[in-house]
């Protein structure tokens, strides 16, 4: 029997390993930083809140009939990395939305990105409603 | 006056009466108007000048250049300087008032094809440097991730793809703070927060203060790129012309100061206060 659920928990854990990634390298540069500045250990970073659980809570509140399911997808997608790579206080921006739409946008309207798109998030995701 | 254009009573009947008037009929309604501030006469006054507004915009569309701008533009701008005109008009200094209407819906409507040409040549030109940009960004993913991982990107594994559209998206981001970021402006309290609260608009006017000082650690030449190509809106191909480099290689440069800007801003800490 399907499920979207078990759709939308593999695209959380998918989004988990790049929001993962994202953050080692932006540690690993942290690191390098603080050696050549020789910062002192106390000022380590603080822990993040677990994106990939909320990002899990927004892919369940989409319907798996919608109609703009793909796009929803991708946008709690890019809003997930970006947000983990430039940071999670940019949410609160209300440009922040604005910034989504236009990278949206252009990769959306890029013919390459778009057979990509399909071919990772919906892919993803028809494979587990079959199943 | 736009607004007041479109309160018009467009009935067609009362149009159509308006558009027939004899000519006493018309001076008893300049009369009620420029005396009496008759707001209904200055409506029908509004209406019977119509077919002259249409013929000016029709003579205008005329001698058109291309078929960018639509006739109904044409019209419109006539409508809002004929409606100008009758407001301004006055009648003791001898002028007609079709003569005196006249010079000012061709005003309009040159001051309108010239601003929606303007903003056509805009609208491509900002197309133009998008492309630019996302093919810069497509290409540094493409060889981050053959770096990374020996494959090519876009391979059957979802998890490659993936990895390659987060690269692409934060690429873009990063693009769309510098588009967007106002590194010409000296002072950093002048921000574009004019209509936005306060208090809403600072992490990204932040985030954009950071990468304004990055961007001044950039070599000279990955500033130069960056500067020309985000502050004036220069394409790739004018700043190799410029530098007389090759397109491809303004593309890496710009590349690099991306991957620059984005590690650079990796080693910052961030402020992620969750509100």
């Amino acid at each position: 029997m399907t499920t979207i659920q078990n759709a939308t928990q593999q695209i959380a854990a998918a989004l988990r390993l790049q929001i993962t990634a994202l953050g080692k390298a932006a540690q690993l540069a942290k690191s390098k930083a603080r050696k050549l500045n020789a910062e002192p250990q106390s000022e380590e970073m603080q822990p993040e809140p677990d994106l990939a659980d909320r990002i899990a809570l927004q892919l369940q509140g989409i319907a798996a009939n919608d109609p703009l399911f793909k796009r929803k997808v991708l946008r709690i997608f890019l809003e997930s990395v970006i947000s983990a790579e430039l940071g999670v206080s940019l949410a609160n921006d209300v440009r922040f939305a604005t910034m989504i739409d236009s990278v949206q946008k252009q990769m959306e309207a890029d013919a390459e990105l778009s057979m990509m798109i399909d071919s990772a998030l919906i892919t993803l995701v028809q494979s587990k409603k079959l199943e | 006056m736009m607004e007041r254009a479109r309160c018009l009573n467009l009935d067609s009947d009362v149009v159509a009466r308006a558009q027939n008037l004899s000519s006493q009929a018309v001076d008893q309604l300049w009369g009620k108007f420029l005396i009496g501030q008759d707001s209904a006469a200055r409506e029908t006054l509004i209406h019977h000048h119509m077919p002259y507004a249409r013929m000016i915009a029709a003579t205008c569309y005329g001698k058109r250049f291309n078929d960018d701008i639509a006739f109904e533009d044409y019209l419109q701008w006539a409508t809002v300087g004929m409606i100008e005109s009758l407001d301004r008009f006055d009648p003791s200094h001898g002028v007609q008032f079709k003569n005196f209407a006249s010079r000012r819906m061709y005003g309009a409507m040159l001051d309108g094809v010239e601003s929606a040409t303007e903003k056509q040549q805009q609208i491509a030109l900002k197309g133009r440097l998008r492309k630019d940009r996302l093919e810069s960004i497509k290409q540094r993913t493409v060889e981050a991730n053959e770096g990374l991982h020996g494959s090519k990107v876009g391979g059957v594994e979802p998890q490659d793809t993936l990895r390659y559209l987060a690269e692409v998206g934060v690429g873009l981001a990063l693009a769309w703070l510098l588009e967007d970021s106002g590194m010409v402006v000296a002072d950093e309290n002048v921000a574009d927060s004019r209509h936005i609260p306060y208090l809403q608009a600072l992490e990204i006017k932040q985030l954009q203060a950071r990468i304004r000082n990055l961007v001044e650690a950039l070599p000279i030449q990955q500033q130069t790129v960056i500067r020309e190509h985000y502050l004036e809106d220069v394409p790739f191909e004018q700043i190799a012309t410029r530098l007389g480099l090759t397109k491809g290689r303004i593309s890496q440069v710009h590349k690099q100061a991306l991957m620059r800007l984005r590690q650079a801003l990796g080693e910052l800490p961030k402020c992620n206060v969750v509100l």
